[in-house]
């Protein structure tokens, strides 16, 4: 499908509107004229709507969107992208908490982060694709930016599979390369992780002793400098999908940890125990729950990524320090 | 303070208290441990009221803990409401992390050592 619209005519009505569900668009951009373009006349309709409007981006762009909003600046609210995006699932909290607190109200974003930046910049690609199903009863009005002469033509192609609709060259028109999330999410975890280097240090879990794995644990990360809460978090995170792995998996279950970017924790088994995907990323109503233990793992690092194959399941965790 | 040997420091150690009703806990708990503090905190909860938990010497809980509390809390079906008291700064973290929401039964207790 590719019905296009004018980018100056609103796909969405106006102030009255019924809530249409989430409207994920990405924007490409090239320079700051063609990221004024799109980005500008997106949050003026929110705030000519009196709806909330919000501006997720780094510092460059914030002041030049400052700069162009003039005095309607202070209608904009303005996050630190490196606060909220800090990590894919505490990122998916926020904006379930966001849309929470703004009930039936749209919400008109402006967002840009470079995941390219980010360590496993995938797990970010793959927030992207399931946040078209994740905030299914929001009204988010969403654009999120991309400047195509920074980031990789690979990059901007996983941004074409992750939104369905785009604005570019002054149009916004339905997206034809966008893909069903759980299509996408499939063929991401299809895909193989880097194996693990022959340098990690290991050790067999015994599921007697989860106290040694946090010995353990805990002199790999003083080695790369993780201390304190980042420390006890990973600390938490690794013994809960051990005891999974001891629970659902089949010995022996293996703990490997190397220095990448931080320290990555990798906890092996040969079974076949994969947590159901979505569960992992939507926050649990309470810990009665299931999903809950694996959830609270992706509030607690930096990345998870879970791979099952032939030779049984790894869930892969990356702490990146304080 | 009392002086703990490294070999114990690991162990969860459950001290019962009467008054308020309670237990102190200290070490590690962690999946090992879980069936022991069921059987310790049950019969305590099963009368409902408040049951305070003395976490100030609790090195390091497991997601699975905070899980099996607010389970119990549930079974019970009392509105028995277990206070955690001095929760460590990175204990309250995890719980911040997680929120005190998606712990229903569970609630913050006094801070401090006690």
């Amino acid at each position: 499908m590719t019905a296009e619209a004018p980018a100056d005519q609103p796909m969405e009505a106006g102030r009255t509107s019924a809530r249409q569900g989430v409207q994920h668009c990405a924007l490409l951009y090239g320079d700051d004229q063609e990221f004024l373009a799109g980005a500008l006349p997106h949050l003026r309709k929110g705030i000519e709507a009196g709806d909330p409007a919000f501006a997720v981006t780094p510092r460059e762009e914030a002041e030049v969107l400052r700069d162009s909003l003039g005095s309607d600046a202070p209608a904009v609210q303005f996050i630190d992208p490196s606060d909220f995006y800090s990590t894919p699932v505490r990122a998916m909290a926020g904006m379930m908490a966001v849309a929470r607190s703004l009930g039936t109200r749209p919400a008109w974003v402006v967002a840009s982060a470079d995941w390219s930046k980010y360590p496993d910049a995938m797990e970010w690609v793959r927030y992207d694709s399931i946040f078209n199903l994740g905030f299914a009863d929001a009204d988010f009005r969403g654009y999120c930016c991309y400047n195509t002469s920074v980031l990789s033509p690979e990059v901007i192609s996983l941004v074409r599979q992750t939104h369905p609709r785009i604005h570019e060259g002054a149009r916004l028109r339905e997206n034809p390369d966008y893909r069903d999330p759980y299509d996408f999410v499939a063929g991401v975890d299809s895909t193989p992780l880097p194996p693990s280097p022959s340098s990690a240090a290991s050790m067999e879990v015994r599921p007697t002793d989860l106290h040694a794995l946090r010995v353990f644990v805990t002199e790999q990360a003083r080695r790369c400098a993780i201390a304190g809460d980042a420390l006890y978090n990973l600390l938490v995170a690794v013994t809960e999908v051990a005891t999974n792995a001891v629970r659902h998996g089949h010995p022996p279950v293996t703990l490997r940890a190397w220095p990448d970017n931080g320290l990555v924790c990798e906890i092996t088994d040969s079974g076949h125990w994969q947590p159901e995907e979505f569960l992992s990323w939507v926050p649990p109503q309470s810990a009665l729950k299931s999903g809950f233990g694996i959830w609270g793992v992706g509030m607690l690092c930096d990345t998870v990524q879970v791979r099952t194959g032939p030779k049984g399941t790894a869930v892969r965790l990356r702490t990146c320090g304080n | 303070m009392e002086v703990i040997a490294h070999s114990e420091e690991r162990m969860l150690r459950i001290t019962p208290m009467a008054d308020p009703p309670g237990l102190r806990l200290e070490g590690e708990l962690d999946a090992t441990r879980h069936q022991e503090l069921v059987e310790t905190l049950s019969p305590l909860a099963a009368r409902g009221g408040e049951v305070r938990l003395d976490l100030a010497g609790l090195r390091f809980i497991d997601l699975g803990a905070l899980r099996l509390l607010t389970c119990l809390v549930e079974s019970c079906g009392n509105g028995v409401r277990l206070v955690l008291d001095n929760l460590s700064p990175q204990l309250e973290n995890l719980v911040l992390t997680v929120s005190w929401e998606r712990l229903p039964g569970l609630v913050q207790g006094r801070k401090g050592m006690s």
